[in-house]
């Protein structure tokens, strides 16, 4: 049987490159998925090593808030500890090392970045023994207040050379400095992507920190007469537990880092991942209608092998093991284009500037295998229902004309359609009557079988209703079409649902950003009473503008107020369990804050916060059992223990659930910064007065976008847009693979209807209306699957809205760009995907057609 | 219609030498003006050692208002001749025309539309689109022409084939006679000038068989239809007005009013 089925295989080798081309869709893009991020990981390993390369012991605060992602946030020591680890037997150098946000712009204007993302940073360089950083010729340690030296790589993109000023702001405020050196990190033009500023230890400490007599860690260099071990338990010992204080080897900093990291990237790696499962979902509709479609052409072969007496278990296994060399030849070919894909992907990104990789992709053993066994399962998975219905294949068939595929809908799909939809329903109901979220769930894949399900119910009335008008003004060429899009219903429902899946998760995701959309434009309306805000031109991590620039801002005399807004991480112990837990709170200054913010206060007000107060959102003080006077107990970086008292009470919380006064972290090393002012004018001065006087203040830093309200609130409704597109980006994928859908059962449908198409053309029907018949039919399937798509797309997209209503989703939207866009890019589609299946049908050979063997 | 050509010389250098004015072939064929024909067509597949030569040479005309009939043994030619006459099929050198038309002289969008306005086809099998409803199938090459037809006419010719009550049916649901009824009237329903018919009782049974051929008799006596009929059986060829013989690509004999007896004589000598 293993023969007959490879015969078949390589008997027709367009049927198997057709198989194949849907499990090669699928299984490349998890191929290039893991490639790319296995070469991310890699690069990162690479660079943590390399920044650690000369480090035989790290000594760190041991006092920190965990993070969910990345490093936890380490708290800074006092620099006079360098000298007591440099006094330690065993220690050849020891290095104090500062690090933080800092942003640099040349003169002109130009970003040290191609693109916003990478984070940037600025810090100390670091003495020679212990940095990782190599100064180019030319260069020379920076020394003084004034003097830095930058990474190759901003250097580049600022056009910035030896002897150049720059504009750098940092915790400290926006100044200018001098360039003294170009340094690269290794071999790399920077490390990991970003951008740094490297000063002297001093000047780092005041720029960076704004804090003198503060370090991040302390590098030690070993004198090669104890092990890195050893080393570090000797710097613990010494420097005693009351330093709070905690001493890693290098091997230890290493491995930490890349952990950490690989937590981030796992992140990543799932997201990526459902992607890639989405795309080889829809990929398994197609592999399960080739497959479907061959067994129902090859039926009377099927059954003249029954008939000189092959048993129904070897018609199917012989179809099962054409599955497993398809899934197979597809799987590896599909591993193959993965490389492909992910070289593209790094090479995009490192082109747009997010150049994270290093030298070449690195694919790890388990890529091939991943990808091999996932599409070999996938394709063996489709194949099951087709093989059995081969094996089933009475003899007799053999001796009769190959009937159609039977059109007729079964009893069973209609009455599993109607329970699936009665189940999917309830669980909806349940999961918005707010019992649990959770029910939303099963209800939205409920939906999603339904539709898969009673896709052949609804596919052949919709179809003889789309092309009703057709037969109006395309004749009997429009009828035929949609006669040959009905007869199979199946057939048509699985393509039409292939796409179905792509076009619903875009238009669901449009409406949940839409929606988001609107939600901050009414929210931010309401909330934002001033009228100008001024935000950091790059936004990575927690930093932005300096806390002093509110100030200098509301010292204008064309300005009657100004007040920052920054937000910080914290551990709340929970008012339940006494637990603490990591927090990010939002920090005002109520000397300033004023009227600036409306937060619905129904308590309490936001100018009220003494340093010891906390105001919590409604929702959160009924969550946690809190009303006003109750205590909060929180710990700060440093350790310090406060309890905060309950003093405001507010129900809008788009922006924060938690907020603390600025004065909180008075004590605390870690620099504060804003990540908006919010600016009212003084009344009576002219918009653009009041404009202009703001913005050759904030100017000159180029690091600080100044916006009205109006530009403030659209700018912010639109900041999903990037991350929406990046969305859009990955479904596109699986579009791409249902439009090959169309095309290779548009293919397979020509071929079994070659005799047919030859009788017309034999009666005189002209080849364009061949092909004008083909392109209608395909018409007819991508129509289809986009209504139905964005039927359930809506829905979707309600369900989940409804679900967040009470994160403060509070409007719900549907995208008219985008189901205008689904529109035509499903007309586009199905034409595009009709162009070649149209071409083969119009050269049917008459013929052969009317030949009688 | 800009398909009407004067008889130019089109591949055939011996066409060409003979210089006639109207396409009325010499050679042993009838005197009447031929509603179509072929002259000196030859038909080669392959080259060299290999080359097989399905037509040699045939030149042969048709008449109007008769029924005619090709026959020969397998591999004679038959089918071939007859595909390029409707012009399903590309003659290698010499011409072939119906009316006054040759049909090399036409690309392939005017061959089509020539063949839906012009030329009928009833083949053995696989005759209807399975997808369109009996009267559907029967006015599709006036729909695919976009035109309405004559409907008095197609009324009267669904009459004649007695199909008035199945007319909805579509074919899965016609047995295969009326599949071949359905057939007859959609080469009758646009009034071509000629139909072709390949083997059309090959797939039914001996009385299915007459019933079809009678309704193509018919389609001749009452309706002035011309007909050229393909076929191996004695029986249905007695139905025809002429017979031509047809041996390896080359006109052998021709017979008028032929019976099922005589034609079956004449046949049982291509076996010496």
């Amino acid at each position: 049987m293993f023969r007959i089925s490879l015969k078949n295989v390589l008997a027709r080798k367009a049927r198997l490159f057709l198989t194949a081309f849907a499990v090669i869709a699928g299984t490349a893009f998890l191929s290039g998925v893991l490639i790319f991020t296995g070469t991310i990981k890699q690069s990162f390993d690479d660079l943590f090593a390399k920044a650690y390369s000369k480090t035989d012991a790290f000594v760190r605060s041991s006092n920190k808030i965990e993070s969910q992602f990345g490093q936890a946030q380490r708290d800074q020591i006092p620099d006079s500890l360098v000298a007591a680890v440099r006094s330690v037997p065993g220690v050849a150098e020891a290095g104090g090392n500062v690090s933080g946000f800092a942003t640099m712009t040349s003169l002109t204007g130009k970003s040290s970045q191609k693109a916003s993302g990478p984070p940037e940073f600025g810090g100390s360089l670091g003495n020679v023994a212990t940095t990782p950083w190599h100064l180019t010729t030319g260069s020379k340690q920076p020394s003084g207040g004034t003097e830095v030296v930058i990474d190759k790589s901003s250097a580049k993109n600022m056009g910035v050379k030896v002897g150049d000023q720059i504009n750098i702001t940092a915790a400290s405020g926006s100044a200018k400095y001098t360039v003294v050196g170009i340094a690269t990190f290794g071999d790399s033009d920077t490390s990991g992507g970003a951008a740094w500023a490297l000063f002297d230890l001093p000047t780092a400490q005041k720029v960076v920190l704004n804090k003198t007599g503060l370090i991040d860690s302390i590098v030690v260099k070993g004198d090669g007469s104890l092990t890195d071990t050893a080393l570090a338990q000797k710097i613990e010992t010494a420097l005693g537990p009351t330093s709070q204080t905690q001493v890693l080897t290098g091997a230890q900093i290493t491995d930490e880092s890349k952990s950490a990291i690989e937590k981030s990237l796992s992140f990543l790696t799932l997201f990526l991942t459902i992607f890639a499962g989405i795309s080889l979902f829809v990929g398994s509709f197609i592999i399960y209608n080739v497959f479907s479609i061959s067994a129902a052409q090859r039926q009377k072969e099927n059954a003249l092998l029954r008939a000189i007496g092959a048993s129904s278990r070897q018609v199917s296994a012989s179809m099962f093991i054409e599955a497993l060399i398809v899934g197979l030849v597809g799987a590896v070919i599909g591993f193959a284009a993965g490389i492909g894909l992910a070289a593209l992907i790094t090479g995009i990104l490192s082109a747009v500037g997010f150049g994270v990789t290093g030298a070449g992709l690195v694919i790890s053993p388990s890529v091939p295998v991943i990808t091999i066994i996932v599409g070999l399962v996938v394709t063996l998975v489709c194949a099951i229902a087709p093989a059995l219905r081969s094996g089933r294949v009475p003899p007799l068939a053999a001796m009769r004309d190959v009937a159609l595929e039977k059109g007729a809908v079964s009893r069973g799909r209609v009455i599993g359609g109607a329970i699936v939809v009665a189940i999917a329903i309830a669980s909806l109901i349940t999961g918005l009557a707010g019992s649990s979220a959770i029910w939303l769930v099963p209800g939205v894949i409920g939906i999603y079988v339904a539709f898969i399900v009673l896709g052949p119910i609804i596919a052949s009335p919709t179809a003889k209703i789309v092309s009703a008008p057709l037969r109006r003004f395309r004749g009997v060429t429009g009828q035929i079409a949609g006669q040959n899009a009905a007869r199979n219903p199946r057939r048509t429902a699985i393509t039409a649902g292939a796409l179905m899946i792509g076009v619903s998760l875009i238009i669901g995701v449009a409406t949940v950003g839409s929606s988001v959309r609107q939600s901050i434009k009414d929210t931010f309306g309401k909330q934002f009473t001033g009228d100008y805000s001024i935000t950091p031109v790059s936004d990575s991590g927690l930093g932005g503008l300096p806390t002093a620039l509110s100030d200098q801002v509301a010292a204008l005399p064309e300005v009657q107020s100004s007040t920052g807004l920054g937000a910080n991480r914290i551990t709340i112990d929970d008012p339940k369990t006494g637990k603490g837990a990591a927090r990010t709170v939002i920090v005002v200054d109520p000397k300033t804050v004023g009227n600036l913010y409306n937060l619905g206060f129904t308590q309490g007000s936001l100018q009220a916060l003494t340093p010891d107060g906390i105001a919590i959102s409604s929702d959160r003080a009924t969550g946690d059992g809190l009303k006003m006077g109750d205590t909060v107990n929180v710990v700060l970086l440093n350790q310090a223990k406060v309890a905060l008292k309950v003093e405001g009470i507010f129900t809008q919380d788009t922006l924060a659930n938690r907020i603390v006064p600025r004065d909180l972290f008075k004590s605390q090393n870690s620099p504060l910064f804003d990540f908006q002012i919010v600016v009212t004018k003084k009344p009576g001065v002219s918009d653009a007065a009041a404009f202009a006087a703001i913005k050759k203040l904030t100017d000159p830093s180029q690091t600080a976008k100044l916006q009205t309200k109006a530009q403030y609130i659209a700018d912010q409704s639109s900041s999903i847009d990037g991350f929406l597109n990046f969305i859009y980006a990955l479904l596109g994928m699986s579009i791409f693979i249902a439009a090959i859908g169309i095309v290779i059962t548009l293919l397979l449908s020509v071929y079994e209807r070659r005799r047919e198409l030859g009788l017309m053309r034999a009666v005189g029907t002209t080849r364009s209306q061949i092909r004008s018949s083909i392109r209608w039919e395909s018409l007819i399937t991508s129509v289809l699957g986009a209504v139905e798509g964005v039927i359930i797309g809506v829905l979707l997209g309600w369900v989940v809205v409804r679900a967040l209503r009470s994160q403060g989703l509070s409007s719900f939207s549907v995208s008219t760009t985008a189901v205008v866009f689904v529109a035509v890019m499903a007309i586009l589609l199905g034409l595009a995907a009709a162009w070649f299946p149209a071409r083969r049908a119009s050269r049917s050979d008459i013929l052969a057609a009317i030949a009688t063997t | 219609m800009s398909l009407v050509d004067p008889p130019v010389p089109q591949t055939s250098p011996t066409f060409a030498a003979s210089s006639s004015s109207s396409p009325i072939a010499p050679g042993n064929v009838s005197t009447a003006t031929p509603a179509a024909g072929a002259v000196d067509a030859a038909k080669i597949y392959g080259s060299g050692d290999s080359e097989v030569r399905a037509l040699d040479g045939v030149t042969v005309g048709f008449e109007a208002a008769h029924f005619s009939a090709i026959m020969g043994p397998s591999g004679s030619g038959k089918s071939t001749l007859m595909h390029c006459l409707a012009g399903l099929d590309a003659l290698t050198s010499g011409a072939v025309y119906i009316g006054d038309t040759y049909l090399a002289k036409l690309n392939d969008r005017q061959l089509t539309e020539f063949r839906r306005t012009e030329v009928g086809f009833i083949f053995q099998a696989y005759n209807l689109i399975p997808t369109l409803n009996a009267y559907e199938n029967i006015t599709l090459p006036l729909l695919l022409g976009g035109q309405k037809g004559d409907q008095a006419w197609i009324d009267r010719v669904v009459e004649t084939v007695g199909l008035r009550n199945r007319l909805k049916h579509r074919p899965s649901e016609l047995s295969g006679g009326q599949q071949q009824r359905v057939a007859v009237a959609r080469a009758l329903a646009s009034k071509p000038r000629i139909i072709f018919a390949d083997e059309p009782t090959g797939n039914l049974d001996s009385r299915t068989g007459a019933e079809i051929l009678d309704f193509m008799r018919r389609a001749v006596n009452e309706l002035g239809q011309t007909i050229v009929m393909v076929t191996h059986d004695p029986q249905a060829a007695s139905y025809a007005d002429r017979v031509v013989f047809l041996a390896d690509g080359k006109i052998v004999d021709e017979m008028q009013e032929p019976t099922a007896e005589s034609v079956l004589d004449r046949m049982k000598r291509f076996g010496d």
